[in-house]
């Protein structure tokens, strides 16, 4: 995989929703429209639980050959922070950076935009924004049966090339009160998970495990999660497998989700079903995901005698200075 | 008719033997104009024409390579029957003798090739053998066999980057009559060989012979007791030469052949035993034809060479080589070929400046299957008892004891190029420079198939096995991919002939070498494999993405050497010293963990330096000594496979130092019918060849004697010989599959009889 950092030179580099360019290259022409991607939100402030819902953002690029800029506004309408309220925001206009990973023969468009005050002239203020618009997320090695990968996407646009939208990571806080942060339902972490056991001359590490978290937010009563791990392997000969820790409580707060659990037969993933496997029990497995950097982190033990731990993100982390997959 | 030249005429044999190794070239002579320089033993033209190394010049002594041509009384000499035969005779030249003849693996100063695509060409009577499987077959009515190494990539293109061979047949315009032979040795090596040329008129001559072989085998397999190196084959071929018009002269080359082997006497290292349950068996059919036609134009001649060859194999292994029922493969090829090369010579007479420039196109279509049956201690260690520790709670049991891993591809290839040579001489200078631009496209498509099942157990708390649900595996996938290669390959070089007697010069070369890449075809059935373990829930080791292709090979070679003449002393000294910079060179390696299939990779860089040697030299006239040594020291610049750093190792399978030695004693007979007595004792040595990446495995230098005495009249011979008569024990090649070792022998001590006549 290759990163090639191309910044537009006349605007955004979008693949889908956004086109680039001025459809008219006379003098003072500006290019200006509006998309909307769809997320989850999670919404919390003191004395609240968290309220996690499906939202659709929409963003308004607009280049300005002139003034040689190119800004986004993002706004949302009736934007419900829990069951009962609900907020209209709009930033202002916010200068951004883009660019394209290139993974194989194909090109993964992004956009990073951040600042600390982005409301507009309204009443509301909107501060501490981080904005990444990406289609460079980590897709999982295996199909996981009867859990097909869910992406973002807009069925308006089925079957078309514009059908898969940006994966939304952003986070604010509006009026000092409230914190919002976005995420996706069904993400893949991949990089590095160092593991020790008894025995070891060095820990073992591998970049081969990966890790699919697909929340359930449709069925009645709590949200649960189903982890699966693929490529699982806890030791250098010890067998790589396919498991499933599934319907796993999980906590969401501010920034994010937590799983925590104890004592769980994972299942193996095999022939298109699931079998349960209590050769390898997790004594204990927790999980830590930041919504607005992307990343989780997981320690677990198995067997009492392997440990794990694991950090890595779900997409190709672009920012400066970030860790980098 | 004339049969000057294969009178066995003692002091012409010798004369000749003297001026040897010297090939002559464009012999498109016409009565009454200049001869063409003296051949070697077999070849002095006298007005009639040769097709023999078109693209070449001059002699190859007077070229800037390095080159050795081994003439038919030499290969007769040495009782080479094969290509193997040949090896270690040329410096730096090594073809190991081990599997089947499918394993045609040839190194030419450190850079060979085990599997697919060759690194070395080979043209028999100009028509390129595409198919490395192909390489391996016996030379009756063998003229003279021609080596050039070091690349040859701008005149002959693709997959020389190791050098040349020029295989030259007997033509039928020179030699009329009967040519026929047979041979008895030990292991039951029987060999029968007969030709008939004629030249019914002065413009028209052809050749019909026909060749067979028995062998009984030299290594028993201790499973059943029966010899596994057992080999039947037979060939026809059939020559036409046709000199339409002084103009124009036409040629074509027929040839088919079957064979029928056993082969792969591989032992397991643990225990230095050859035992194996499945039958190993190579079975081969080729048909080749070749036409070749020649036009003398006013200031120009062309030569167009058509060429169409088809190779069906097959293959069959018991992959595992142990005697218990692990899996076994088998691989069948159908692989057919069409190639056209033109080339476009000026006129030089008179003139300094010399040129040439061809075009070549070829395509192959080649279609394979390779279907891994798993037989029932396959299934049980390494898939059943693997997902069983896995999960024990549940374990499995498969419906069959047997089931295949089919593969199945379709790779057609094609290719165009076209290369110009130019030469100018200033005084004692001859200066060269050429250039080929070369073009290849080749698809894989593949289909991986699998139909099998099993059943889920659960384990109760008594120890019963209860049945929890029954599994289906239908895997039919397929794919395509395709690869697309644009290479250039420039040479330059330059010749200077010393002032002195006889042909002496010193030269030097720069030249580019390329080898096609291609795809990995025998690892579809690991992959296909480990499709099947991550079905069941035990993921994957490996990336298909990573080892379905190789990329090609490139190298620069520079050299500089001399080729001397001593006639007083009779005495003929070639010496060449070369570097070789070689990027992605392919090597082939067996992937971790439990698999069987053999992946070409590309390591980042190798360099290989070092030098030949060749002499010749006859003290007395009866008394003749040729000696060769080549040494090659390569190493890998950079390699990193991903877990371990080889940089500064010794590239494995190819062989440091190459030595041939070799006398003749002449003692004629004042008799009748007999003409002379000739004695022959030569030592081949070969090593030290590493095993490994690593260098952690190695076969230490070794050496072969043999000896023939032949007793010779004016139309028959009689030769006793044989070959490693000190039964030196050596190894010729090394392998893993499963994670076991496995080395071959060399063949034991060899003993034989051959009687030939020429009327």
């Amino acid at each position: 995989m290759r990163k090639n950092l191309i910044v537009a030179a006349c605007g955004v580099a979008f693949a889908v929703g956004f086109s680039a360019c001025n459809k008219n290259n006379e003098p003072g022409y500006s290019y200006s429209e509006t998309v909307n991607f769809g997320t989850y939100n999670i919404v919390t402030a003191e004395g609240q639980e968290p309220y996690v819902a499906p939202v659709r953002y929409q963003y308004n690029n607009r280049v300005d050959i002139v003034e040689q800029s190119q800004t986004i506004s993002m706004f949302i309408n009736d934007m419900m922070l829990n069951k009962k309220e609900k907020v209209s925001i709009e930033t202002k206009a916010l200068p951004y950076s883009s660019g394209q990973y290139q993974i194989g023969d194909k090109y993964y468009p992004y956009i990073y935009m951040s600042d600390t005050y982005v409301a507009d002239d309204k009443d509301i203020q909107i501060t501490d924004f981080t904005c990444i618009l990406t289609y460079a997320a980590y897709q999982p090695s295996a199909e996981i049966p009867g859990y097909p990968v869910s992406v973002p996407k807009n069925d308006r646009y089925a079957g078309t090339a514009r059908e898969n939208e940006y994966y939304t990571v952003m986070s604010y806080k509006i009026d000092n009160k409230w914190n919002v942060s976005t995420f996706w339902p069904d993400v893949t972490f991949k990089g590095a998970t160092t593991t020790t056991y008894p025995g070891m001359e060095e820990p073992f590490t591998s970049d081969k495990i990966e890790y699919r978290v697909v929340l359930d937010l449709k069925t009645e009563g709590a949200p649960k999660a189903n982890v699966f791990m693929i490529n699982a392997q806890f030791a250098p000969k010890a067998p790589m497998l396919m498991l499933a820790l599934r319907n796993l409580p999980v906590t969401f707060h501010a920034d994010g989700y937590s799983i925590d659990v104890e004592n769980v037969n994972p299942e193996q993933i095999e022939a298109g079903g699931f079998t349960e496997n209590k050769a390898f029990p997790f004594d204990k497995f927790s999980l830590k995901f930041s919504a607005s950097s992307g990343r989780a982190d997981i320690k677990y033990q198995v067997k009492t005698v392997f440990n794990g731990s694991f950090g890595g993100y779900y997409f190709y982390e672009m920012r400066e200075g970030a860790d980098k997959n | 008719m004339s049969n000057n030249l294969y009178d066995l005429n003692l002091f012409n044999r010798l004369g000749q033997r003297f001026l040897c190794p010297v090939l002559a070239l464009l012999a498109f002579t016409e009565s009454g104009s200049a001869m063409a320089e003296e051949h070697i033993d077999t070849t002095v033209y006298l007005g009639e024409v040769n097709v023999v190394a078109l693209k070449q010049e001059h002699a190859v002594r007077s070229e800037a390579v390095s080159a050795t041509v081994i003439g038919r009384v030499d290969l007769e000499d040495i009782n080479a029957v094969s290509m193997k035969g040949i090896s270690d005779v040329v410096p730096n030249f090594f073809i190991p003798d081990y599997g089947s003849r499918v394993t045609s693996s040839m190194y030419v100063r450190g850079i060979g090739a085990r599997m697919d695509q060759p690194a070395v060409g080979l043209n028999v009577d100009n028509v390129p053998i595409l198919n490395k499987n192909g390489y391996d077959f016996d030379l009756a009515d063998i003229e003279s066999v021609e080596m050039l190494r070091g690349p040859q990539s701008t005149l002959y293109g693709r997959n020389t980057i190791g050098g040349l061979i020029n295989i030259s047949t007997v033509s039928p315009m020179r030699y009329q009559g009967w040519r026929l032979s047979a041979s008895a040795g030990t292991g039951n090596d029987y060999r029968l060989s007969a030709g008939w040329y004629g030249r019914p008129t002065e413009k028209f001559a052809t050749a019909l012979i026909l060749s067979g072989s028995y062998l009984g085998g030299f290594f028993r397999n201790n499973y059943d007791g029966r010899f596994l190196d057992h080999e039947l084959s037979g060939s026809l071929r059939w020559k036409a030469d046709w000199r339409i018009s002084p103009k124009v002269y036409l040629q074509n080359a027929f040839s088919v052949s079957l064979l029928d082997q056993g082969g792969y006497p591989y032992e397991y290292v643990e225990t230095g035993d050859i035992n194996y349950n499945d039958p190993c068996y190579y079975k081969r059919f080729m048909l080749s034809d070749g036409l070749t036609l020649r036009y003398r134009g006013n200031g120009f001649s062309m030569t167009s060479i058509t060429a169409v060859q088809h190779l069906a194999d097959n293959m069959t292994l018991d992959q595992d080589f142990r005697p218990e029922p692990f899996f076994t493969l088998t691989q069948r090829q159908h692989d057919t070929s069409v190639t056209e090369d033109i080339v476009f010579r000026g006129d030089h007479t008179g003139s300094r400046y010399h040129w040439l420039a061809g075009a070549f196109l070829f395509y192959k279509h080649l279609g394979m299957t390779a279907p891994v049956t798993f037989k029932d201690k396959g299934i049980t260690d390494l898939i059943e008892d693997h997902r069983n520790s896995a999960n024990p709670y549940y374990p499995i049991r498969w419906d069959t004891r047997e089931f295949p891993l089919d593969s199945r591809f379709t790779i057609p290839a094609a290719g165009a190029a076209l290369y110009h040579e130019s030469r100018l001489e200033l005084g004692r200078w001859r200066l060269t420079a050429g250039i080929r631009l070369d073009y290849e496209t080749t698809t894989l498509d593949f289909r991986s198939i699998c139909h099998t099942g099993y059943e889920i157990f659960r384990l109760e708390n008594d120890g019963s096995l209860l049945p929890e649900r029954h599994v289906a595996i239908d895997i039919d996938e397929s794919g395509r991919l395709r690869r697309e290669y644009f290479n250039w390959m420039p040479k330059i070089g330059a010749v200077y002939s010393i002032p002195m007697e006889g042909e002496n010069n010193v030269y030097g070369v720069i030249s580019r070498g390329y080898k096609a890449g291609g795809f990995n075809t025998q690892m579809f059935s690991d992959v296909l494999q480990q499709r099947l373990m991550g079905v069941m829930g035990i993921g994957s080791k490996y990336d298909v993405d990573d080892i379905v292709g190789y990329r090609p090979e490139y190298s620069w070679n520079f050299e500089v050497g001399s080729h001397l003449s001593f006639p007083q002393a009779k005495l003929n000294v070639d010496v060449s010293l070369f570097y070789i910079d070689c990027n992605d060179q392919q090597l082939t390696m067996f992937p971790d963990g439990t698999t069987t299939g053999r992946i070409m990779t590309n390591a980042g860089r190798t360099g290989s330096f070092g030098g030949e040697l060749l002499v010749s030299w006859n003290p007395l006239d009866l008394l003749a000594f040729t000696a060769s040594y080549g040494y090659t020291n390569v190493r890998f610049m950079e390699f990193f496979n991903g877990i371990e750093d080889f940089s500064g190792k010794f590239v494995p399978y190819a062989p440091q130092n190459t030595l041939f030695v070799q006398g003749l004693l002449t003692i004629p007979l004042r008799h009748r019918y007999m003409k002379g007595l000739v004695a022959d004792v030569n030592v081949r040595g070969t090593g030290k060849i590493y095993w490994n990446e690593q260098n952690s495995l190695a076969q230490n230098f070794y050496a072969l004697l043999g000896a023939a005495l032949t007793l010779e009249a004016r139309h028959w011979s009689l030769q006793v010989w044989g070959r490693n008569l000190t039964a030196t024990r050596y190894h010729t090649f090394y392998f893993m599959s499963m994670g076991n070792e496995f080395l071959q022998q060399g063949r034991p001590v060899q003993g034989g009889v051959t009687f030939r006549i020429n009327i």
